[in-house]
């Protein structure tokens, strides 16, 4: 699918989300049609924000690592690129991902300055933390509606919301998770929670979006919690500073970006 | 026309360091007024202690670092230096500056300046078309991949359109790879058993003169791209690795009386490229150079000074992947003299495999890490185990080893008797 951009997309997006509205008023809407509606959901041409992830063991001893993230929407696809700031042992860090609309697995890359090289990310290392934290590198770039098989499980009330409970298979075996289980907002299309259950069918970990807001008709999400729930260990992503649509060039999103930084 | 004239090292480490600390303080003085200054860098203890066959430990090193990443940004340049302070347990201080540039930037092009680590290509513990940047081998290849290369003073710029970046970089004088001292720990007495006399050593180098003809010219074309990241190379350059020189005496009756061999760099023609893509859940790597004229050691001190020229190849391929949360590799490495003949001292063909293991544990605060080097034909081996531990953000713990197994001909198996343990405390601010 390729997304459109601009107000022809809003205005596209809100007669889609007005009959998908009406669908799942009718009982009709599917697990896959909500999961794409919220890939769907209308984001900002581009944003930058700096993240706090804080990591917290099961002793509540926690790391500190700001990152400066910077996103763009393309006609192909999302790109996003992240730079460690802090601590100083990954200062300098910086991390990218070419995400596809049409389902073709994520590129990715990673520039470690130890190194001075740009490294490619093999597809089963995805799959892999993300710098130590409780998301992946999966989980940052965002999975496509194309790489699970979904399934509307009810409708219920969560966190005073009314949301659609969706389960998500994996088609290929190489998650490290057999199922997620998403709960999403209806006719906002913002998954608030999701859990990940392992191959025994335990819960593995949990995915809880803490906060959610409006900005300039664009849904953000600047807090959030991956909590580890077999080895009682949680990272946490806070964004402030959200600017949306500053205009970002895809020339950023490049090999010098990721060597230099954002000049 | 090449002309050799003789230097102290020193005197030329002399010069790149005053050159580079003039460069320094420039960055220092200028940093109150940047617009985004920044102090940081890492403080080091490294404890390293040979291993005999009967376990008995005698403490090879014992060096404390404190190194300085100083960086600014004013208008539309950024200034970094990286000056190092080594302290040894006798009380031995050694001062270095690892960077110092300026790099000034437009919307489609970097220009930078000064004394600067320049790395190319896909191969991880392998130099093939990475060859801008000398190596310090005095500790052999055991030190950080960003300690190991030593800085030069060069003028570099890289223009960029679209996912094409060319980069040419010029290098005013050349530096050569710092060699091991005849007779330190890890100096490699050279093989002249197929030589009719026995060489003595002088072990000062001879090095190129300084002259605008003697320059290193260097250029690269690189694409970066979702299906694949390419680059293709080319360079005038002198090897970084000396050939002795071997200057036999006669008597009067002309009969040879002895050899004198000086340590000597020559000029060769390089081109090369590397790409790596993925091959579905496996990243591929691949890197390749031609050494056109190389010069190298023959078992003839009567001819040309027991020097001749060949041509080299030199290649890599590697794969990356990701088992059980563990970031796997592995390497091929072939090193061959396409033209070889029997005068020369070096085998044709050296193959050499690299596999490298590394996984976290308890959110990356425990790092499990096995590097590996694997002579083939002589069979040896240099084995890199190391643990390291993060107690806290930017504070490591590592305890690690340096094993050489193997046939005493092969490059690793001759360290055979240096096997080490080493100890690390690493403090970053």
């Amino acid at each position: 699918m390729r997304r459109l951009t601009g107000t022809k997309r809003l205005i596209l997006m809100s007669a889609a989300l007005a009959l998908t509205a009406t669908a799942a008023f009718a009982g009709e809407l599917t697990g896959r049609e909500v999961i794409e509606a919220v890939h769907d959901r209308p984001i900002a041409e581009d944003m930058h924000a700096t993240v706090t992830m804080t990591l917290t063991d099961r002793r509540g001893s926690q790391r500190v690592r700001e990152i400066e993230q910077y996103t763009l929407d393309t006609a192909e696809g999302e790109r996003r690129l992240l730079f460690f700031t802090a601590p100083a042992d990954v200062r300098d860090t910086s991390f990218m991902t070419w995400s596809y609309d049409d389902g073709r697995s994520d590129d990715q890359w990673i520039y470690l300055p130890a190194l001075r090289r740009i490294r490619r990310i093999s597809a089963e290392a995805r799959h892999d933390s993300f710098m130590g934290s409780d998301f992946t590198y999966d989980d940052i770039s965002g999975r496509h509606p194309d790489d699970d098989r979904h399934e509307l499980l009810r409708r219920e009330t969560h966190r005073g919301e009314d949301t659609y409970v969706v389960e998500s298979v994996p088609r290929d075996g190489s998650a490290p998770f057999d199922r997620t289980v998403t709960w999403v907002i209806d006719g906002e299309w913002i998954g608030i929670r999701r859990e990940y259950y392992d191959d025994r069918d335990r819960l593995y970990k949990v995915l809880e979006v803490e906060e959610y807001e409006q900005i300039d008709d664009v849904w953000v999400i600047p807090r959030m919690t991956m909590t580890d729930k077999q080895r009682d260990h949680s990272t946490t992503m806070e964004m402030r500073g959200i600017e949306l649509n500053v205009g970002l060039s895809e020339n950023i999103f490049s090999e010098r970006t990721m060597q230099r930084g954002v000049r | 026309m090449k002309r050799l004239v003789t230097h102290r090292r020193a005197r030329a480490a002399r010069g790149a360091l005053s050159g580079a600390i003039i460069a320094a303080a420039v960055a220092l003085t200028a940093m109150p007024a940047a617009a985004e200054p920044h102090i940081g860098g890492m403080v080091r203890s490294s404890t390293a202690m040979n291993v005999d066959e009967d376990l008995d430990l005698e403490l090879i090193r014992n060096v404390q670092t404190l190194r300085l990443d100083l960086s600014a940004r004013v208008g539309s340049a950024d200034m970094v230096a990286t000056p190092v302070l080594d302290v040894t347990a006798d009380g031995v201080v050694d001062i270095d500056v690892r960077e110092a540039w300026v790099e000034l930037f437009f919307p489609s092009a970097d220009v930078r300046i000064g004394k600067q680590q320049i790395v190319w290509g896909e191969a991880d513990g392998a130099f093939i078309t990475d060859i801008v940047s000398p190596r310090d081998l005095t500790d052999f290849i055991l030190p950080d991949f960003d300690e190991i290369r030593i800085g030069v003073p060069a003028a570099r710029i890289d223009l960029y359109a679209g996912p094409f970046t060319a980069q040419a970089v010029w290098v005013p004088e050349f530096v050569p790879n710092r060699m091991p001292p005849p007779g330190s720990y890890w100096s490699r007495t050279p093989d002249f058993s197929g030589m009719p006399i026995e060489p003595s050593i002088d072990p000062t180098p001879q090095l190129p003169d300084r002259t605008l003809e003697n320059s290193e010219v260097y250029g690269k074309l690189s694409y970066f791209s979702a299906a694949v990241n390419a680059e293709i190379m080319a360079a005038w350059a002198w090897d970084s690795e000396p050939v002795l020189s071997l200057e036999p005496a006669f008597s009067d009756q002309g009969v040879p009386e002895s050899v004198e061999g000086t340590p000597t760099y020559e000029r060769m023609f390089v081109t090369g490229g590397s790409f790596s893509t993925t091959l579905g859940p496996l990243v591929w790597r691949n890197e390749a150079a031609l050494y056109f004229d190389r010069s190298f050691n023959t078992t003839d001190p009567f001819t040309d000074n027991a020097i001749a020229e060949h041509t080299q190849l030199h290649y890599l391929t590697g794969l990356d992947w990701s088992l059980a949360g563990a970031d796997m590799s592995a390497q091929w490495i072939v090193n061959g003299i396409l033209d070889h003949d029997d005068e020369l001292i070096r085998e044709q063909w050296e193959h050499t495999a690299t596999a490298r293991a590394r996984r976290g544990f308890f959110g990356d605060r425990l790092t499990a890490e096995l590097f590996s080097y694997i002579g083939i034909d002589p069979w040896d081996t240099l084995l890199r185990p190391a643990l390291t531990w993060a107690p806290d953000d930017g504070v490591e713990l590592s305890l690690g080893a340096d094993i050489f197994l193997g046939d005493e001909e092969g490059r690793f198996g001759y360290f055979g008797d240096n096997n080490l343990v080493t100890a690390e405390a690493r403090f970053y601010f």
